[in-house]
């Protein structure tokens, strides 16, 4: 018995593994499962898509909080060159890139008298800066809507991704660098009314600095969620006064701005519920068109 | 890496060379052109060598040539007489030491049966021919000792030694020149893949250039004439931007060009690998070697496998012939319970029992069903003549003869000295009626066998042992010995057998030798008491026109023949003819006074001789011998057949022999037809071969349906008429089109050259995959030259298994290769390779379609950490698994089912259609990726960073949904790896997001806190659900659509099923089925060397004398002058 397993030692491992054995679960589709999955997937799609475009259809500007957004198109703030124009390590508040900023800002690095820019690059320097008032007219008088530029950037961004360096007063970590190109204040000076909303951490200057997905987008300006208006704007006159020191002409964009609620679903997008819609329907087509195949075959003698 | 090691094993084998007057041991590698070799018995010749002198009378020598041709029979050589004499005389080590002769010979070819050269020596020039070489790969028998002259040896250039000069420039041996090259396998699979990678880079590259086009417009239209990205042109060039930006997109459409895939690739293709060696059902106890995968790429190859091309001996057959009935007197004495054993396969147990508690039980019980058996086989009425024939019919397309012989319970011989078992017959009531002598007939049967024959008996511990040249006297004398007739020693002018213990020596008169024309041999000799006596055995219809007028048992012979035929076992009919004084006085005059003649029609005068002495022959029996196949080969073949395999059998073996096999094997039905070369040229000849074609094979009456007429049609050739087709290259594709409608093609006598010839043939004008497989030497070439090659480890037979491919040890682990492994391996492959190019594409091509709205500037869609990790952590997992353990049906369901393979014959799974499709589906599946997201995210507050990770989640969910739908077989490792992929996209994309990281570098990690915004966005989930939903809705409604189809389809077989089954003729098998199969496999006997006395010693060994009556020892009658003059011609 002994010789006979020695001589045997080139004999396979009898386990499930090495003789491909291995419990496994074939499922099987069949016709019973494929036209009602299509079925039921198709009239889930459906369902999302009519919760969808509902919600997005009920999006309207009287009830609040209203969001005030400016929307520039034809800007390609996705282009990669221009993505890259920025200096993590100086923006997370490290004082020894305001000296030398990265490369990857460069051609608004250093000014021309090469002093380092602060913030530099060009998402920086591109800064949206239109400002905006609206007012309502009530009885021939402009009466200013409050609204409130707190929070309108991503918790991360002011708290983690984006600091101001530990300098106080905020002016004396910017000695020896300049404001960029195209700005008219410098970065400590962004929010006069609001120290704590100044350099790296201004909320404006952050909702710039989140880049858009595509060409045409919106931002986040203002949200109007104290005061008279924070359960909407009523019907009646508005005047909305614009500082207008941003050009787009030269590239074709356009400016707007679009004030709107905002439901769970974001702003209004009826996008996603139509295509959620046509899907869903093609689904259900395909589930039918299936059944008439699927009844021919079955029932051949009715044909 | 394990070529090289068996490389060396051989390398390092020892041999003697002679060194200065004596012989030491060495390698293989050491040996040089121009060494004195010493060969021993049964040792593997390791060079081409020039037989100087061997230790049997005359330097003959004996080689066994099963390695290189195939045919088991022994060949002799013989030494020159010039170096027999000369060093055979002294003490031989120095007579070798001094031979200083030149051979001056042709270059190394790779022509086995031919040698031109001449050996000058002592100012003599001697012809050399193919006689005086012993070939590489051939083994010595039956000789102790021979001296040879190295001519060729491996590769290696040899160097001219002090004793010999040899003229050889390089010194391959003959059967390294036969052996082929070597060339780097690659798969079909791999080709095609190949190609269409190499259309995807193309394609990629066109479509940088268009995006760096693209880039260098917006660079300049766009870029110049907005304020924000005017000064971000690289040096203000819009070319040089354009330049710069195509490499970011060579970077960031890399994974669409599936580099990566290459190494999972060959990571799956050794995994397949290791399953062949670990499947314990091709793991052989006997030799305890499992099934070997040597080269680890081809294995989606077997699953495509169109032409087997097989070896015959050793690998169909186990060349091994065994003595299994016989009939004598019209009786058949069959191995006992073989009908028994064939409806349950288990003994009886009631037969076990009997045995464990008594032997005279049990031997009562094998003698009744011994005798109730044949007896119902052959005596009774006709219908159970019938149901007899149906049994064993039955039984033998179970492939029952080759089976089962080891079930036989062995009969007890121990009243016979001289047994030595290895009789798988089990016929007690034929042993009772020889031992109480009742039946004359059997006795002159088996003295027939014992004394017709070219046997030679060697002495070896006090029993003979024969050396035959051919296999099947080997078996017949073996046969009689067991039962009683052993035949015990040889001199030339007599033979000695002890019968039933009795010692009685015939004087042997004439030997009338077989030729392939005569088809029967006969030896003439007289009894001890005095009487002349003739006994002959040939071929049934060549016997059974030479026998007397009123033959008894005639009707019953003839059946006992057909049923014999049905159980494929090669008969040869035994007859005995009483010679008269007289006429044996008459012939031998005749007989001396032709061979006098030197005209050319002695032979022909020498034939009418013999033939006038074989007539009025009085039939005595029929033997049936096997040939013994491979366990489990025909049903092996007809599965293999049935999946739509074309099997070719080539073999250096005779045509008769091939054919009978073929027909044992079932690679041929009985009422198969043979196409041979006359009628195969003509057909060729003719300027439409398909019409004549057509025509020959309706030629029969029985052809009822062409198409199953064309697929009974067998097509035998032979080496010569295959060396027509060099001549005539347009023959080839005239003959693949019609070897393509026949059953099968038998090629018989090629050499290892031709062989691969036949392979070429077959790759050149099919797109079929070719498999080879062979246990020889001689068929290295064709095992390299085929798509794939299969080695069978056979107990010597190295050299093939070096050179293959695929390792196995019997020929039926072949359809648990092809069936299950290749075809497992092929559909794994092929949806790996799909699924690969699918994910990857799908996943890099989004860049272009985001290049339209980013201005071209190679922005990537994804965060830099989810590119890096996509491929290697979150979709390799699952297509791993899917790779490793898919079973699209079991094993058994595959074995069972064997036209599943026929898809990958078509290459319906691999194909450039079905890559290309997948090509397009992964383009169908980027546009989703990108437009839907892009749709919702498109003039909304949603940033850059949020599509990121939606697009990264869809396009994970996408890969994900598929290989689902992929998946059939969901082992615990498939579900868990499917679950681990998604969940490794989201804890990796967590970490990657995470503050800490970020913090550390602020660069690497800018994606802080997107995940957290992103996931709790319904919106985000939405807007990847429908995506990945409408990325995989092609690939679901494709499936759904064959689920359907399918229900049409079964439909359709329910209906076609409802048609009458074709009917099969039944009665015309009876005649068809005859086949003349006699057994003797040889070329002309070696009967001339017998009865020249040259190869037997000269003192007869003692043993034998002891035995040999006194009366025999020095006399020695006239010899036939005739035999003597027939042997000189000849040598």
């Amino acid at each position: 018995m002994v010789k006979h397993e020695q001589e045997s030692t080139n004999r396979p491992d009898n386990t499930a593994f090495t003789q491909q054995r291995l419990p496994a679960w074939q499922p099987m589709l069949s016709a019973g499962i494929v036209i009602p999955g299509f079925l039921i997937i198709g009239a889930a799609f459906i369902g999302i898509g009519v919760a969808l475009f509902v919600t997005s259809q009920s999006i309207q500007v009287l009830e609040g909080p209203v969001f005030f957004y400016y929307a520039l198109s034809n800007f390609f703030q996705n282009h990669r060159r221009y993505g890259v124009s920025k200096d993590d390590n100086q923006l997370f508040g490290d004082t020894s890139y305001f000296t030398s900023p990265s490369s990857s800002c460069s051609p608004y690095q250093y000014d021309s008298s090469n002093k380092p820019i602060v913030p530099c690059g060009s998402v920086a320097n591109s800064m949206f800066s239109d400002t905006f008032q609206l007012y309502q007219v009530v009885n021939g008088t402009n009466k200013l809507v409050p609204w409130d530029g707190q929070g309108i950037a991503w918790w991360t961004d002011y708290s983690i991704k984006y600091r101001n360096p530990s300098v106080t007063p905020l002016q004396n970590a910017f000695n020896n660098t300049v404001k960029p190109i195209n700005w008219t204040k410098p970065a400590y000076e962004l929010d006069p009314t609001d120290s704590s909303n100044n350099g790296f951490i201004n909320q404006d200057f952050l909702v710039w600095m989140r880049r858009a997905a595509l060409p045409n987008f919106r931002k986040l300006y203002r949200r109007i969620t104290q005061g008279d208006y924070a359960q909407g704007l009523p019907a009646g006159n508005y005047l909305l006064n614009i500082n207008y020191s941003y050009p787009v002409v030269d590239f074709g964009g356009r400016k707007k701005v679009v004030l709107s609620n905002v439901s769970w679903m974001g702003g209004k997008n009826d996008f996603l519920g139509i295509a959620y819609l046509v899907i869903g329907s093609l689904c259900v087509v395909m589930s039918v068109v299936m059944l008439i195949v699927y009844a021919k075959f079955k029932f051949p003698d009715e044909e | 890496m394990a070529r090289r090691r068996s490389d060396s094993k051989i390398n390092s084998r020892p041999c003697d060379i002679l060194t200065s007057r004596s012989f030491t041991t060495a390698q293989w590698r050491d040996i040089r052109v121009g060494d004195i070799l010493r060969i021993h018995k049964d040792q593997i010749i390791s060079a081409d060598l020039l037989l100087l002198c061997s230790s049997e009378p005359h330097s003959l020598c004996y080689v066994e040539t099963a390695d290189i041709d195939g045919e088991t029979n022994l060949k002799y050589r013989q030494a020159l007489s010039a170096t027999h004499i000369e060093l055979n005389s002294s003490p031989s080590e120095e007579a070798l030491a001094a031979f200083d002769g030149v051979v001056r010979c042709e270059e190394p070819n790779n022509r086995l049966y031919t040698f031109r050269g001449h050996l000058h020596w002592k100012d003599e020039s001697h012809p050399l021919d193919s006689d005086h070489i012993l070939l590489r790969g051939t083994v010595l028998r039956n000789t102790d000792l021979a001296y040879g002259l190295v001519i060729y040896t491996g590769t290696r250039r040899g160097l001219q030694s002090v004793q010999a000069q040899c003229s050889v420039p390089g010194a391959d041996t003959k059967i390294l020149r036969n052996s082929g090259k070597l060339k780097l396998k690659r798969t079909r699979t791999e080709e095609v893949f190949n190609g269409v990678v190499i259309g995807i880079v193309l394609s990629v590259l066109l479509a940088v250039l268009f995006l760096a086009i693209g880039n260098g417009v917006f660079a300049s239209r766009v870029m110049s004439q907005t304020w924000a990205l005017s000064a971000l042109v690289i040096n203000g060039n819009p070319v040089y931007s354009a330049f710069l930006v195509s490499w970011s997109y060579i970077i960031l459409l890399s994974p669409a060009m599936p580099i990566a895939l290459y190494i999972t690739f060959e990571v799956i293709h050794t995994i397949h690998s290791l399953f062949i060696g670990w499947d314990i059902e091709m793991y052989w106890q006997q030799t305890d070697s499992p099934a070997q995968a040597r080269n680890t790429s081809l294995n989606e190859e077997l699953g495509q496998v169109g032409f087997l091309l097989s070896d015959k001996t050793g690998t169909l057959t186990q060349n091994r012939l065994l003595f299994r009935q016989c009939c004598i007197g019209g009786e058949i004495y069959v191995m006992s319970d073989k009908l028994l054993m064939t409806r349950e396969p288990v003994v009886p147990s009631g037969f076990q029992w009997n045995k464990d508690l008594s032997g005279d039980l049990s031997f009562e019980s094998v003698l009744m069903r011994q005798q109730g058996a044949p007896s119902m086989l052959l005596f009774n009425s006709d219908t159970a003549f019938f149901n007899a024939v149906k049994c064993s019919d039955s039984s033998a397309s179970t492939g029952d003869a080759s089976v089962r012989a080891e079930d036989v319970e062995p009969m007890d011989l121990g009243w016979n000295p001289y047994s030595c078992g290895g009789l798988m017959m089990s016929a007690p009531g034929l042993v009772e009626k020889l031992r109480r002598r009742q039946c004359p007939l059997s006795g002159e049967f088996f003295r027939a066998l014992s004394l017709c024959h070219t046997v030679m008996a060697e002495w070896r511990e006090e029993t003979p042992v024969y050396q035959a040249s051919s296999p099947d006297e080997m078996a017949l004398v073996g046969a009689a010995r067991e039962l009683g007739w052993a035949f015990l020693s040889r001199t030339r002018d007599f033979i000695v057998v002890s019968e039933l213990g009795v010692t009685r020596q015939y004087q042997l008169l004439a030997l009338l030798d077989f030729t392939s024309k005569r088809r029967r041999m006969s030896v003439l000799v007289r009894e001890p008491e005095g009487g002349l006596k003739l006994y002959c055995k040939g071929a049934d219809i060549v016997i059974l026109e030479r026998l007397q007028r009123d033959t008894p048992y005639q009707e019953r012979t003839e059946r006992a023949l057909e049923l014999f035929a049905q159980a494929s076992l090669r008969t040869l009919c035994i007859a005995v003819r009483s010679v008269p004084e007289a006429s044996w006085e008459q012939w031998r005059k005749a007989l001396a006074q032709s061979v006098a003649m030197v005209t050319c029609d002695r032979e022909a005068l020498l034939e009418k001789l013999y033939d006038e002495m074989e007539r009025e022959l009085q039939f005595v029996g029929v033997t049936a011998i096997e040939d013994r196949l491979q366990d489990g080969v025909p049903e092996t073949v007809s599965l293999l057949q049935q999946a739509g395999i074309k099997i070719w059998v080539l073999t250096g073996d005779k045509k008769e022999t091939a054919v009978n096999i073929g027909y044992s094997c079932k690679l041929l039905d009985p009422d198969t037809k043979l196409l041979e070369w006359q009628e195969l040229r003509q057909i060729l000849q003719c300027p439409d071969p398909g019409a004549s074609f057509f025509k020959a094979t309706q030629s029969e009456v029985w052809a009822v349906d062409n198409k199953t007429t064309r697929a009974k049609t067998a097509v035998v050739l032979t080496g010569p008429e295959l060396a027509e087709f060099e001549q005539r290259p347009e023959w080839g594709a005239k003959f693949m089109s019609l070897a393509m409608q026949c059953q099968s093609v038998l090629c018989c006598r090629v050499t290892p050259g031709q062989k691969a010839e036949v392979v070429t043939l077959v790759r050149k004008h099919t797109s079929a995959i070719t498999m080879s497989i062979g246990d020889g030497a001689n068929d290295v070439n064709m095992i390299k030259t085929a798509h794939v090659g299969v080695g069978i480890a056979g107990l010597e037979g190295g050299q093939s298994v070096q050179n293959a491919d695929f390792a196995l040890s019997q020929f039926r682990f072949l359809r648990r290769l092809l069936l299950v492994h290749g075809r497992w391996s092929y559909q794994r492959i092929s949806l790996f390779l799909r699924y690969f190019l699918f994910k990857t594409c799908g996943f890099a091509l989004v860049h272009v379609w985001f290049g339209f709205f980013n201005g071209f500037s190679a922005q990537p869609l994804y965060e830099t950490w989810f590119i890096a990790l996509y491929t290697v952590f979150y979709t390799s997992s699952p297509i791993l698994c899917l790779a490793v353990f898919e079973q699209d049906v079991s094993a058994e369901t595959s074995l069972t089912r064997p036209e599943l393979y026929r898809s990958g014959q078509r290459q319906q799974l691999s194909s450039v259609r079905m890559l290309c499709m997948a090509l397009l589906y992964a383009v169908y599946s980027s546009l989703v990726l990108f437009f839907i997201p892009a749709g919702v995210f498109f003039d909304t507050a949603l940033d850059y960073q949020t599509m990121a990770v939606t697009v990264s989640m869809a396009a994970t969910f996408t890969a994900t949904i598929e290989i689902i739908l992929l998946t059939k077989h969901w082992t615990k490792y498939n579900v868990a790896a499917a679950c681990v992929s998604v969940a490794m996209m989201f804890i990796c994309t967590r970490i990657t997001h995470n503050a800490r990281l970020f913090q550390r570098s602020p660069v690497d990690y800018n994606f802080i806190g997107v995940s957290d915004q992103a996931f709790a966005d319904p919106v985000v989930w939405l807007t990847a659900l429908l995506t990945a939903w409408a990325a995989v809705l092609p690939s679901v409604t494709a499936r759904a659509a064959i689920v359907i189809a399918s229900l049409h389809d079964k439909h359709k077989v329910h209906s076609v099923s409802r048609q009458p089954v074709e009917l099969r003729s039944h009665f015309t098998r009876g005649s068809s089925l005859r086949r003349s199969s006699y057994a003797v496999s040889q070329g002309p006997g070696p009967g001339r060397l017998i009865s020249s006395g040259n190869c037997i010693r000269s003192a007869a060994p003692k043993e034998a004398t002891a035995r040999t009556k006194p009366t025999d020892s020095p006399h020695k009658p006239a010899k036939p002058a005739h035999e003597e003059e027939l042997g000189r011609e000849n040598i």
